[in-house]
This record gives structure tokens, C-alpha cells and sequence, in this order.
């Protein structure tokens, strides 16, 4: 009944956006990114001493590369194996504006909880990774409510009880990053692993003469 | 005459017809899609959906870019400028019917 009073137009947008992740590609990738950030937030505590800015450097360097070659991976593993199977889409991106005002608007929300919920005994910094924790599982929620998925919504609690533990430790804020980044990553991965499998699964190759 | 009413009659023929109309709400949701992603949405034939395409590119609604992937001939198919503003224009006409209609006195059968 629900599907009969939907907009068709809102169910197709809904539906797309469930097709793109569908195959658990995209979560894999971004996971995958997430966890090697993770880890690149590690080297200076790894590495300490005079090579800090260097490293900072190098850090900042990597994430770059990484969130820029993260769509060209993307394409590349669905031509292989989606395209073949069920056929490509590509989503309509949102703005310029809006895409510049989401970072904008994370990093704000951050900063306010962890203003808002500084005590005397931490300082400000303490408690931004826990903010920076709860905006990423906020978003994680998001999506679990965007796609329906019980997995995802559980992998949001996982990162938010991961900065509380970080934040609750009193581990440094570097490393309550890493762990966070590392975290929902390796969850992000295992959710796309599973997506992935029940795909292939499900879609065996038997392309036909055109895609 | 109702210019409400008359505007039925004004309705894109070309996106009404129901195949098409399903075609081009599949592809306003996304930037682009492909031949097989739209056969398997629409439950179309492949017959029909090349039919279908074709009438909507002559009318610049749609814009389709053929190429091969490998030896298989891959087909590209994203919404033009044109087809999203017909579209957009179709949906307004349509609601503005629906509201004239829902307004209109009900007949007494007995």
C-alpha cells in the first residue's frame, strides 16, 4: 500500500540510490579509503619526533590522493562487475553549493557538541573527536534509514560507542580519530563484502548482446 | 470552456504515453543510465525500449551515446535540458488536472 502512495518519481530517486549501493561496491571503497585514513592519522604517533611536519604533510597528501581516486575505483570495479549484470546508472550529484556547505555544516555541528558538552576537566580539544565520532554516526544513521539497513544502523552505534570508549579512555585525540576512522571503516567494509556477495549471488554473468 | 479543462488537452503526448513515461521517470532520478539498467527497471522488451528511446531523442528529450565495452555494444541514455524541463512542465500540468478534476461536482448515479 505504502509503495501504491508513493510518488513514483521519489521512489525511483530512492530507488536508484539503493541500486548504487546495492552491490556493496561503493561501501567497500569508501571503507576501504576510511581505513587507510585511518592508519595515515597513525604515523605520527608511529613516527614521533622532528619528522612531524613532514608527516603532516604527507597525511594530508594522502587523503587528498585517496578521496580523489575514490570515484575512478569506483567506476572501475562496477564496469566489471555491475555493468555487466544489471546496468549502470550515475547519480545525479548534488550542487556545488551543497557539496562545499555539508563539510561546512559537519565540521560546525562538531565543534558545537564539543562545545557544548565541554566540562572543566577536558579541555576543548579532547572532545572533538567524540563530536567528530557522533556527526559520523549521525550520518551513518542517515543512510541506514535512507537505504533501510538494520546493518548499517548497527555499524553507526559501533562508531559512536567507539569515540565514546576513545573519549572515555582519555586516548589522545590523533589516535581517538584513527581508531574512529578505523572503526567504521573496517564496518563499512564488511557490510559492502556481504552486500557484494548476495549480489553476485543473486545476479550470476549471463550479459546479454547489449548493455 | 475551462482553461483547466482545456489543459488537458495540452498534455505532452509524447511523455504521456505510458512507456515513455515510465522511461523518462527513471531517468530524471539518475544522471545517466544504460540500456540494460532501464530494460530491467521498466520490464520493457528490448524492442520496445529502442522504440521508445528513439522517439524521445528525435524529440531532443533524451540523449544516447553508443559505444562498446570490450566487443558488447554499451548504450548510454541521460535525460537532455529539454527532457527535464518537459517533464517538469508534464507534472505541473498534471497536478493542475488532478486539482480541477478533484474539484469538479460529483454525478449522482441513482
Amino acid at each position: 500500500m505504502t509503495a501504491l502512495r508513493q510518488d513514483p518519481l521519489e521512489q525511483a530517486t530512492e530507488r536508484a540510490q539503493w541500486y548504487w549501493v546495492s552491490d556493496g561496491i561503493p561501501l567497500i571503497v569508501m571503507g576501504g579509503f576510511w581505513i587507510l585514513w585511518g592508519g595515515v592519522l597513525l604515523l605520527p604517533i608511529l613516527f614521533p619526533g622532528g619528522l612531524t611536519r613532514v608527516m603532516g604533510i604527507i597525511v594530508i597528501l594522502a587523503m587528498l590522493a585517496m578521496a580523489l581516486s575514490m570515484k575512478r575505483l569506483i567506476h572501475a570495479w562496477k564496469e566489471r562487475v555491475t555493468v555487466p549484470r544489471t546496468g549502470y546508472i550515475e547519480l545525479r550529484q548534488p550542487s556545488k553549493a551543497i557539496r562545499l556547505i555539508v563539510p561546512i555544516l559537519a565540521a560546525v555541528i562538531t565543534f558545537s557538541i564539543a562545545l557544548l558538552l565541554r566540562f572543566e576537566y577536558r579541555s576543548f580539544r579532547e572532545w572533538i573527536p567524540l563530536g567528530f565520532g557522533l556527526v559520523l554516526a549521525a550520518g551513518m544513521l542517515h543512510a541506514s534509514w535512507k537505504m533501510r539497513s538494520l546493518r548499517l544502523a548497527a555499524l553507526s552505534t559501533m562508531v559512536a560507542a567507539v569515540a565514546a570508549v576513545s573519549f572515555t579512555l582519555r586516548l589522545a585525540e590523533i589516535l581517538s580519530f584513527s581508531l574512529t576512522m578505523l572503526g567504521a571503516g573496517t564496518g563499512l567494509v564488511a557490510d559492502g563484502l556481504l552486500r557484494l556477495q548476495s549480489y553476485l549471488h543473486a545476479h550470476p554473468n549471463d550479459a546479454g548482446d547489449e548493455q | 470552456m475551462n482553461d483547466a479543462v482545456r489543459s488537458i488537452g495540452s498534455v505532452d503526448r509524447l511523455i504521456h504515453e505510458p512507456g515513455r513515461l515510465m522511461l523518462v521517470a527513471l531517468l530524471y532520478a539518475v544522471e545517466s543510465a544504460d540500456f540494460l539498467y532501464l530494460l530491467n527497471e521498466s520490464g520493457m522488451t528490448k524492442g520496445n525500449l529502442s522504440s521508445h528511446l528513439a522517439k524521445l531523442e528525435d524529440a531532443k528529450y533524451v540523449e544516447i551515446v553508443k559505444g562498446f565495452r570490450g566487443k558488447i555494444p554499451h548504450t548510454l541514455v541521460r535525460l537532455t535540458k529539454k527532457g527535464r524541463g518537459a517533464f517538469d512542465r508534464y507534472r505541473a500540468q498534471l497536478k493542475t488536472i488532478s486539482a480541477t478534476l478533484e474539484s469538479a461536482p460529483v454525478s449522482n448515479s441513482e
